[in-house]
């Protein structure tokens, strides 16, 4: 017996999948690439995997983890590369290594970081709403209403936001092509979103729908897993009502995932530490 | 690349990956280097008619050629059809997203008569002529296919031209003709007479009907000698030498039918009087067990499938059924692959097998006496007596079964009400079986079901003459079965008859409901088969305005020699035959099964499988 963690992308093309159809076109996928995955004992034979956090459907990711057990040894990247040739398109594994001891990568996940791209109504000037946002996570209780078994709670949601920042992405409608900038480039270089800009042209063009003029970015690092999980279009809406203005959101992608806690999360498989309060 | 599928769309839908494509094993072309374009259509949404095995067969059939792309289009939900209709969005297949009104050929496979709406819904949406007669050369051709195409006359307006019978063979001829067509410049109409000279293609447009002032069929002829007077099905002789695919694709959430299909063999050879497919998929033709264990392997290789199902009319009668099962389990049991059956006949054998195969939490065994009677079961020739379906129960019950799921019809030819009280002591007597199996061994918590259907008189029956009972009737003989069940532990299913009877008008309906048809779905009739969507008094409505009498064609008793709208379609069985077995249902004598004994039904003339041996 040995395991391999893995590191995959889910792209546009396979967004709209549920995690648990996921999971199955995983078990799939595996039986396709013969490699030589475990499976649990009893009636239904299932193979034994796991899987970091679920993705909300609609949501993208560069950044989503996978344990397997495999009966006998197998190269991580004989396993990655055999497992690649059966996954469809949209799916790709970009890395694995040997798991290292410790718990699975479903109970090690303790934080998640996304960027968001999302338009909005407001016509505030991008410095103050950086402001806003400053106050905002100055602030050392933020309420958001919850709805959970049919009751409504009142969440506080402040310690769950580790990190938030806003910019602003230019959308030029005069240019053909990709906007070139943004007036902070280090928020929204993100080619899975710059990408995005254009499908949002395209499908206003398409629906003959009023193209956004401004796209506003937003990039925050949560509290994730089994512990504590916030999901981000809750840090939206809660900003949305301190400030008083609104966001639709375009599309959210997920731009890392990390094991760990708190006070420092880690990168899955190399063990690197991404942030250490 | 055509028509975007825009997520601002997908977003607000259920179900996104019904739009999308992109599966595991679909296909994609380049466009380049195609010349045909076939949008394949089920009239109806992307769960079911991704369970189609036909479907499956064909879509990797046309796409092994180099000068097809065969894509897929499914009815849309109503969600996204109105989101399609706000934004302008045409049809479109999945595989490039194309408007379907690009293509060369559209094709839809029938499967009920109540998704006749979805398909003239689905011809609305794609933004050309509905009628065939408004269409010109700049629209596709329309084509259809499958078992409600053996009396197509309900849809004669809608469709250019129809495939009867198995179409793996007649699709591939029909597409080189229209090859040769497309690179002379000809009419339409050049291309269906070219086609109607190719046995199993049926062109309604070339036929004319006269009625009589009672709306019986006074004459059907074609409008010129040259047509054929009677269309014959087409079968696949071989059933190991036709083409089965190596891939099924593999969607991304679930459906109706989410496993592997292997397809033991096509016909049947009991011959239920009642069941059409008994009839028109005559003669039986088995694929060898090698053949299968190979189709089969093939198949978990290529799609990953954690399961198998066998799939065909009567299960049980393959003739190498143990030799098959043993392979299969051999082959997939370290594979971790689930070998699915269907309801088999019980014996000791299958119960054996059922242990076996499927590790079942042994709960639920279906049987389908169809009638609560001996008497009414050999007229309708269901070589079921009670006695061996109590012996099957007990069987199972000391094999820790403890679930049993009966199935019957209300409203068979010659039914009387001891036929119904049948039902309900038949229920009785499996709940006896029970309790006399010893306590170790029989299962904890019996649980019997009846479930009841209304028959639907068919096409190409025995009984393709008899009316079937009014709703009325249905709903006495329904609530005096409900009021003869005792046994708490009997639960007793049924359905409305609403839609069986709509189901009565358009099986053997004529030319002249294409009007109703149409007039349903200007209002707003789709997804029939749907509850949720099933609008009956829509329906009353629209028979009304066409001035059509739906009693006409469901309750009225047909004589023998009149004119039925489906009597230019051959299937090889001799009418005289059906009344022969009509007579014989009178007698209540029962006709031994093709592997006993010939009757003499006429498939022979396909010369193939069981007719040979």
């Amino acid at each position: 017996m040995s395991s391999v963690r893995v590191k995959f992308f889910r792209g546009e093309e396979v967004k709209f999948i549920s995690h648990l159809d996921l999971m199955k076109m995983y078990e799939r996928a595996l039986r396709r690439s013969g490699v030589p995955i475990a499976y649990s004992q009893g009636f239904n034979p299932h193979p034994q995997m796991v899987f970091g956090l679920p993705l909300s459907v609609g949501v993208t990711s560069e950044s989503e983890y996978a344990d397997f057990e495999l009966e006998g040894n197998m190269d991580p990247g004989e396993f990655m590369q055999r497992l690649n040739g059966s996954l469809p398109e949209g799916i790709r594994i970009v890395d694995a290594a040997v798991k290292k001891a410790g718990s699975n990568i479903m109970a090690a996940i303790a934080g998640a970081s996304y960027d968001i791209m999302a338009s909005t109504d407001s016509n505030l000037d991008m410095e103050v709403l950086k402001d806003k946002l400053r106050q905002f996570l100055d602030k050392e209780e933020i309420y958001v209403e919850k709805e959970a078994k049919g009751k409504i709670k009142q969440i506080n949601i402040r310690p769950m936001i580790y990190n938030m920042e806003i910019g602003i992405l230019e959308f030029d409608e005069s240019s053909q092509s990709a906007p070139d900038g943004c007036s902070d480039i280090k928020l929204c270089n993100n080619p899975w979103l710059l990408r995005y800009v254009n499908v949002i042209k395209e499908e206003a063009d398409f629906l003959k729908l009023k193209p956004p003029t401004a796209i506003l970015c937003f990039k925050m690092l949560l509290a994730a897993g089994s512990a504590a999980n916030l999901k981000p279009e809750f840090a939206i809406k809660a900003f949305a009502d301190y400030s008083g203005c609104r966001f639709d959101i375009l599309k959210i992608h997920r731009s890392g995932l990390f094991t760990g806690d708190k006070d420092k999360l880690t990168e899955p498989l190399s063990g690197r530490i991404i942030l250490s309060i | 690349m055509g028509i975007r599928v825009c997520d601002r769309i997908l977003q607000n839908v259920e179900k996104p990956t019904r739009y999308t494509g992109n599966e595991w094993n679909s296909i994609n072309k380049n466009l380049n280097r195609i010349d045909i374009r076939f949008a394949f259509c089920f009239p109806d949404v992307y769960e079911v008619g991704m369970s189609h095995l036909g479907m499956k067969i064909l879509y990797h059939l046309l796409n092994e050629r180099e000068d097809v792309f065969c894509e897929r289009v499914f009815a849309p939900w109503v969600d996204m059809e109105a989101k399609m209709r706000e934004y302008g969005i045409p049809l479109f297949t999945l595989e490039t997203h194309d408007a379907v009104k690009e293509f060369d050929f559209v094709g839809f496979t029938l499967q009920y008569e109540m998704s006749y709406t979805n398909i003239i819904n689905m011809l609305d949406l794609a933004g050309f002529p509905i009628l065939s007669s408004n269409r010109t050369k700049e629209h596709p051709f329309v084509c259809a296919g499958g078992p409600c195409a053996y009396n197509p006359e309900p849809l004669a307006d809608f469709i250019d031209f129809f495939v009867v019978g198995e179409g793996e063979e007649v699709i591939n001829e029909v597409l080189d003709v229209y090859l040769d067509w497309k690179k002379k410049d000809l009419s339409r109409e050049d291309f269906l007479r070219s086609i109607s000279a190719i046995e199993g293609i049926y062109v309604p447009r070339f036929y004319e009907v006269e009625y009589n002032t009672d709306g019986t069929i006074g004459s059907f002829r074609p409008v010129e000698d040259i047509y054929p007077a009677k269309i014959r099905k087409r079968i696949i002789k071989d059933l190991d030498r036709v083409y089965y695919p190596d891939k099924m694709i593999v969607p991304f959430t679930g459906i109706v039918h989410d496993r592997v299909m292997l397809e033991l063999f096509r016909g049947c050879i009991r011959g239920c009087r009642f069941c059409q497919a008994g009839f028109i998929y005559r003669p039986v033709r088995e694929k060898t067990a090698d053949k299968l264990l190979g189709i089969a392997k093939n198949l978990v290789e290529s799609t990953g499938y954690e399961e198998i199902s066998l799939t065909s009319l009567s299960t049980s009668d393959y003739t190498s059924l143990k030799e098959l099962t043993d392979g299969l389990i051999k082959e997939m049991e370290p594979k971790k692959v689930n070998l699915s059956l269907p309801s088999l006949r019980v014996d000791s054998f299958s119960l054996e097998l059922m242990e076996k195969a499927q590790k079942v939490r042994k709960s639920g065994l279906t049987f389908a006496p169809e009638a609560g009677s001996q008497r009414l079961r050999n007229i309708i020739n269901k070589g079921v007596t009670e006695e061996d379906l109590l012996n099957s129960v007990s069987t199972a019950f000391s094999g820790g079964w403890s679930g049993v799921k009966l199935y019957f019809m209300l409203g068979l030819p010659m039914e009387n009400f001891e036929d119904i009280e049948g039902i309900s002591d038949l229920g009785q007597k499996v709940v006896d079986a029970y309790m006399r199996t010893p306590k170790e061994k029989r299962g904890k918590g019996l649980n019997v079901t009846v479930s009841t259907s209304f028959f639907v008189p068919k096409p190409f029956t025995p009984f393709q003459w008899e009316p079937q009972d009014s709703m009325e009737v249905f709903k006495d003989k329904q609530s005096f079965l409900k009021s003869k069940i005792k046994s708490k532990y009997i639960k007793y299913n049924w359905h409305d008859p609403e839609l069986s009877f709509l189901e009565a008008v358009f099986s053997r309906g004529d030319r002249k409901l294409s009007r109703v048809l149409l007039k349903a779905f200007e209002k707003g009739c789709k997804f029939d088969s749907w509850g949720e969507h099933f609008k009956f008094d829509k329906w009353m409505e629209a028979f009304d305005e066409c001035g059509i009498d739906p009693h006409f064609y469901a309750n009225r008793r047909r004589p023998f020699d009149e004119i039925l709208p489906w009597d230019h379609i051959d299937i090889g069985i001799s009418k005289n035959y059906l009344k022969r077995e009509y007579e014989k249902a009178e007698r209540q004598e029962v006709t031994s099964n093709c592997r006993v004994n010939c009757s003499g039904c006429g498939a022979a003339v396909f010369e193939g499988g069981i007719c040979l041996e």
